[in-house]
């Protein structure tokens, strides 16, 4: 056996002391320790994107990150994006567009729509797809998906 | 006619809000404190005996709690079905790679793990029986030895590895050939898909002595995992409570019983919760995905396009167990004799066993490969008599009133106008550019019928609350269909109701969200609940404003005198008046099936399609010759649901099925050895389509309005997967001059052809 | 996961020990999208994780004429620092390699040290004539990419020895690079086959000077088509001679059918593939500017 680690996680702007076992994914920590099941997981290979959170603004695949890799960087998961309840334009854009239906993806396409609107505020539709080819679903076809972006950086949405 | 409100218009489903934060629980986010971790040893052969099991390791390690194996199962224990011959734990023989062999409960996930690692099993491989066509064959082995003892529904024509064969005979096809100008043959297979919900399968089970039996699950259809539940139980039905969990994607996989029997078990014997997940690559090893199939397929045809007589016969490969597949085989009955009027019709499906893992319903069950059989089938047609594909087939679809080819009736139809808008929509007359063509395929396709159960009651607070007896997984059919139209009856705003989905103790039966029937089922018995609450609130209100009902209103959250408007109670006022408490109504939607013509039909269980909608969608591609790739340009899709209830819904149902269908056209497909073995049990290499493969998708609703669904509204939830196959198919044959029978038509197979 | 032990070294000097210490109990950790794959289903199963991330300096990206590209600069970096006409194959590599997400984790040292048959970076660095920098404790060397992958999950890596930086020579004038990959879907997939062609012209932007030729997922590591690239060199770039040139790196490639494909298509693919790289090459040489 091997002996478990203190680490000290930002997620959401809060810091968490945590003990943890070095195999702890960010994924495993963000919900099993931390109660954050807006995270979703899944495929555990980085195939589905629905795990995706922000790495200092960057959006990785939380299932393939150690935990311990994560301490010193901020964290953002889906709970830390509408402030004070209050939906951003973005949430505001998809649940308007009919880009949800059964959600399961939704916190990893609005983590990494929000990295790229945050970096580039009127993407193409080219820019659009690259950023938006590691996060499947299954349900919408992404048709909604995109026109709720568009619709979003046309406001001039940051995130 | 009143001027509806609600009905027609984007208001926003109940369930948006909390999936775009994060606060939904779905079913992997449900726990229950001090829970047991289930995981299941599955078979590593597609064919083998089993000499003995020896869990005595397993059950040795520290934290493991349970193990299950075949032995500690009441001894001849199959469950349920159109064909009882599926054991919960294999005993004797594993049938398919994958197949459950044992059970363990410990008290971590890693512990389970390991405790399948020490399960040693005995098995003798076998070999493995992959072709369902030679399987029909009476020398070919078997995958069931004792397939005679089996109980099995009556009038199933079924004999050793056919599991069913179902069968359409109208006209005399042989005449029909001997008659025509030009006869076309052809053969087209079409691989296996998965569903690839998003969410994985995922069951907490809690059986306590003194307790009512309980599963959580993110079932589609709770009472018929309740049944399964109670089977193994050996308790009565009512008195197992399945309680259902949020849902991430379904599309049919989440209808089966695969682990909520199995974790209720491990349950009652370790006398904890359990708590079970399918890890992916079980999943896409072991879930219940698409029918592989083989159609054959001639046509005889007159040189002006009428077609005369059309034989086809199909080989639909059901895994090694007959779960859903008779049903789905006469579902591929219908949609094999297609949209058209052929006057010879002759339709033979065979469901075949073979030790592969169960196949079953994915969105649209029996749809998507009778259709691309069928519609490029056709355009082969159209090409040797020298006839546009779209002529050929405005020249033989059927219209209103016109019979089908089991002989049913067909009313609303508006399968002409969804043909004639997707058309000019994508500008089929125009010629395509180099390396591009434009594809189309048509069909119908049925609305599910049986019992839908709701409640509607008005709160303390003037709100209504809407109860039913099956989860929303995701379409909207429930969270914001139903809600829409139950708003519409009671006169109130979206947001002034509330649908609540309630466990199986509820007694709110229902045939679950599936076989596009959600909407038109369960909001129907949520219309008939609303209706029959209003009449209650205005026999209150009759009292209260001493105004005889007649001549009362409901509109706004408010009971108005149609005389005086100045005369009005609020729906919160009056539910405080209510000397009875809360105001309530039960309802139930049981409609009547379609009738058709039992003559013509053996061994259907899914006879005739019930207030069919009717579909055509076209595809413009564009194929690089050199390598192989193919990308959708553009898709455009018409759909004919009756009545709109909410066109984003609509829409985005369009949207999704084109998705996964173009997924099956293009790159989908689960892939087996030539001995049997699974061989893309993960994501990296079983392939989803991601936006880059994606065109925007164009979607026309037509309403033809039906008289099941409320406000005219027929099944939209499936069709939309059934033609993309074929039209990208059709689309790729006229950028390359070249056919493609086979699914998926990927870059290899393109640029190797 | 099997649980096992985290290190995080500061020195290369200390990562170098650990790894000599506990041998082939060790695994160097450095992007992970691969390793944790890897250890997820058990194919690894470290006793210790030597984290690279706390040495300073591994993931700087530095031009002098060349570049010396630190082994933990992530592909995302790695896309974003290249603008040039020479480099923009390596680029392209990197914008088609895994999803942003994976672009943003993964390393340009990881994806050569993993050695997989279609690392994505290799055929274009195998074009610029990358040279490694290896150190180890006790040690320091420098060798050339090609050569340094000696089977799938195989390296020259010596034990105790890591990657640390990529080196790129800076490369002559009127040299353009072009890397096309082919999979079953349009992103977020591995390759079938994907080639890279780097070509260097003559003054005259019709004579090809020099070439070279990258594949990879149609051998057991990505390789160099020698013949190729001497069937280039001195050769005006007409359609003959890149055809040529094509069908000779098609009759060097080994590929196997597998999941993803058969031998045949990705010999195809090889053909058709290289033809086209070469002519985008060719064009980015004679414009001599990025996109």
């Amino acid at each position: 056996m091997t002996a478990a680690m203190t680490i000290s996680l930002t997620v959401n702007g809060q810091t968490h002391a945590l003990e943890i076992e070095p195999q702890e994914t960010l994924l495993h920590v963000l919900r099993a320790r931390l109660g954050l099941t807006g995270t979703k997981a899944n495929c555990e290979e980085g195939e589905c994107g629905a795990c995706t959170v922000l790495l200092d603004g960057q959006p990785v695949n939380s299932c393939l990150l150690l935990a311990v890799r994560a301490e010193g960087s901020r964290i953002q998961t889906i709970e830390g994006v509408a402030e004070d309840g209050q939906l951003t334009p973005l949430q505001e854009a998809f649940a308007a567009e009919g880009a949800i239906q059964c959600g399961y993806c939704t916190p990893g396409f609005l983590l990494t729509t929000a990295a790229l609107l945050s970096a580039n505020p009127h993407p193409t539709d080219e820019e659009i797809t690259h950023a938006l080819s590691g996060n499947i679903c299954r349900c919408t076809g992404y048709t909604k998906i995109v026109k709720a972006i568009r619709q979003a950086a046309a406001k001039g949405v940051r995130a | 006619m009143t001027q509806e409100k609600v009905i027609g218009q984007r208001k926003p489903r109940q369930d948006v809000l909390a999936k775009s934060t994060g606060a939904f629980v779905y079913g992997m986010d449900f726990q229950i404190p001090g829970q047991l971790y289930g995981a299941i040893l599955r078979s590593p052969h597609p064919h083998a005996l089993i000499r003995s099991v020896d869990a005595s390791r397993a059950q040795a390690l520290a934290g493991v709690e349970v193990v299950l194996t075949a032995k500690d199962l009441p001894a001849g224990l199959l469950m349920p079905g159109v064909v009882c011959d599926q054991p919960l734990l294999a005993s004797d023989r594993a049938r398919y790679h994958g197949e459950p062999i044992a059970a363990v409960a410990a008290q971590s996930a890693d512990l389970a793990q390991q405790a399948l690692g020490l399960i040693v099993v005995d098995y003798q491989p076998l070999p493995a029986i992959i072709d369902a066509e030679t399987a029909t064959a009476d020398e070919s082995l078997l995958v069931h030895e004792a397939w005679e003892t089996y109980q099995a529904e009556e009038g199933l024509v079924r004999w050793r590895n056919v599991c069913c064969h179902a069968a359409l005979n109208k006209g005399d096809v042989e005449r029909g050939f001997a008659s025509a100008d030009e006869i076309i043959e052809g053969t087209y297979t079409t691989e296996s898909v998965h569903q690839s919900h998003l969410e994985p399968r995922v069951a907490t089970a809690v059986v306590l002595p003194g307790e009512v039996p309980t599963v959580y699950s993110n079932t589609q259809l709770l009472y018929w995992i309740r049944t399964n539940v109670a089977h193994v139980l050996g308790v009565p039905e009512e008195q197992v409570r399945i309680v259902p969990t949020g849902i991430g994607g379904a599309f049919g996989s989440k209808l089966y019983p695969q682990i909520e029997p199995l974790t209720a078990l491990l349950s009652r014997v370790a006398g904890k919760a359990v708590r079970m997940v399918v890890p992916l690559s079980d999943e896409l090893l072991a879930g219940v995905p698409r029918h592989p199939t083989k159609t054959r397929l001639k046509t005889a045809v007159m040189r002006d396009g009428t077609l005369v007589a059309q034989q086809a016969t199909m080989y639909l490969d059901g895994g090694a167990y007959t779960g859903s597949t008779p049903e789905i085989a006469s579902v591929a009955v219908l949609c094999l004799a297609g949209p058209y009027r052929t006057p010879n019709v002759h339709i033979d499906v065979y469901g075949v066993l073979t030790n592969k893992t169960n196949f079953g319903a994915y969105r649209g069950p029996g749809g998507p490969y009778s259709v691309f059989a069928l519609e490029t089938h056709l355009d082969e047609v159209a090409a040797r008599i020298g006839m546009d594909p779209l002529d050929l087939r405005l020249k033989n679809i059927l219209g209103e009133g016109d019979e089908a080819a089991n002989g049913q009736i067909l009313t609303s139809v508006g399968l002409r106008e969804t043909v004639e808008r997707a058309t000019q929509a994508i500008g089929w007359r125009e010629a395509a550019a180099t390396n591009r063509g434009k594809g189309i395929s048509l069909g119908w396709w049925t609305t599910t019928l049986q019992r839908s159960t709701s409640e509607a009651l008005l709160d303390a607070n003037g709100k209504v609350v809407i109860r039913v007896g099956t989860n929303e997984m995701g379409t909207g059919a429930i969270m914001g269909g139903v809600r829409q139209v139950a708003a519409e009856t009671m006169g109130l705003d979206v947001d002034d109701v509330l649908i609540d989905v309630e466990d199986t103790l509820s007694g709110l039966w229902d045939w679950g969200s599936q076989g596009s029937r959600t909407l038109a089922n369960v909001g129907r018995a949520a219309q008939f609940a609303c209706q029959d609450l209003r009449l209650k609130i205005l026999s209150l209100a009759e009292k209260l404003l001493e105004t005889e009902r007649e001549r009362l209103d409901l509109a706004g959250g408010e009971v108005f005198s149609i005389d005086n408007p100045e005369e009005k109670i609020t729906l919160k006022a009056l539910a405080q008046l209510s000397p009875e408490g809360i105001l309530r109504s039960r309802a139930e939607s049981n409609a009547e099936p379609a009738t058709y013509d039992k003559s013509r039909l053996t061994s259907c269980l899914y006879p005739a399609f019930h207030h069919p909608s009717y579909h055509c969608h076209v595809a413009e591609v564009e194929v690089d010759p050199g390598t192989g790739m193919t990308r959708v340009l553009r898709y455009v899709a018409a759909h004919d649901i009756g009545r709109a209830i909410n066109p984003t819904l609509i829409e985005g149902q369009i949207e999704g099925g084109v998705v996964q269908g173009i997924g099956m056209a293009l790159m989908e497909e689960v892939l087996y050895d030539k001995q049997g073995f699974r061989t893309n049990i993960n994501w990296t290499d079983y392939k989803l389509p991601t936006l880059a493969d994606m065109p925007e998708i164009e979607s026309i609703i037509v309403e033809h309005p039906t008289n099941l669904g409320p406000y005219g509204s027929k099944g939209l939830g499936e069709s939309p997967a059934l033609h993309p196959p074929a039209a990208v198919a059709n689309a790729i044959g006229a950028a390359t001059g070249k056919r493609f029978r086979s699914l998926p038509i990927t870059p290899e197979k393109i640029a190797l052809a | 996961m099997r649980p096992f032990e985290y290190h995080e070294p500061t020195s290369i000097e200390a990562a170098s020990e650990l790894l000599a210490e506990h041998g082939s109990d060790a695994a160097a950790l450095a992007g992970g999208t691969a390793l944790l794959i890897d250890m997820r289903h058990g194919e690894l199963q470290p006793r210790h994780v030597v984290s690279l991330w706390k040495i300073p300096g591994l993931g700087k990206f530095h031009t002098n004429g060349g570049l010396r590209i630190g082994a933990l600069l992530t592909v995302t970096e790695l896309g974003d620092a290249l603008r040039d006409p020479a480099t923009l194959g390596l680029r392209e590599a990197a914008r088609m390699l895994g999803s942003w997400q994976v672009q943003n984790m993964a390393t340009i040292g990881g994806n050569i040290c993993k050695a997989s048959p279609g690392a994505d970076l290799v055929p274009p660095l195998l074009c610029l004539d990358a040279r490694l920098s290896l150190r180890s404790a006790g040690s320091e060397r420098e060798v050339p990419l090609d050569g340094f992958l000696t089977g799938p999950d195989q390296t020259a890596l010596r034990p105790a020895e890591l990657l640390v930086s990529i080196l790129i020579p800076q490369p002559p004038p009127h040299t353009g690079t072009a890397f096309l990959k082919i999979m079953r879907r349009q992103a977020l997939d591995c390759s079938i086959v994907s080639v890279c062609a780097r070509v260097t012209l003559e003054d005259d932007g019709l004579t090809c000077k020099e070439a070279r030729i990258g594949l990879a997922a149609v051998a057991p590591n990505p390789i160099r088509s020698l013949r190729a690239e001497v069937a280039l060199a001195g050769k005006r770039l007409e359609d003959a001679t890149i055809r040529e040139a094509a069908q000779l790196a098609r009759s060097e490639a080994r590929p196997i059918t597998d999941v993803r494909a058969s031998a045949d298509y990705r010999s195809h693919l090889v053909g058709v593939l290289l033809e086209r790289a070469i002519r985008k090459a060719a064009d980015r040489a004679r414009e001599g500017k990025g996109n």
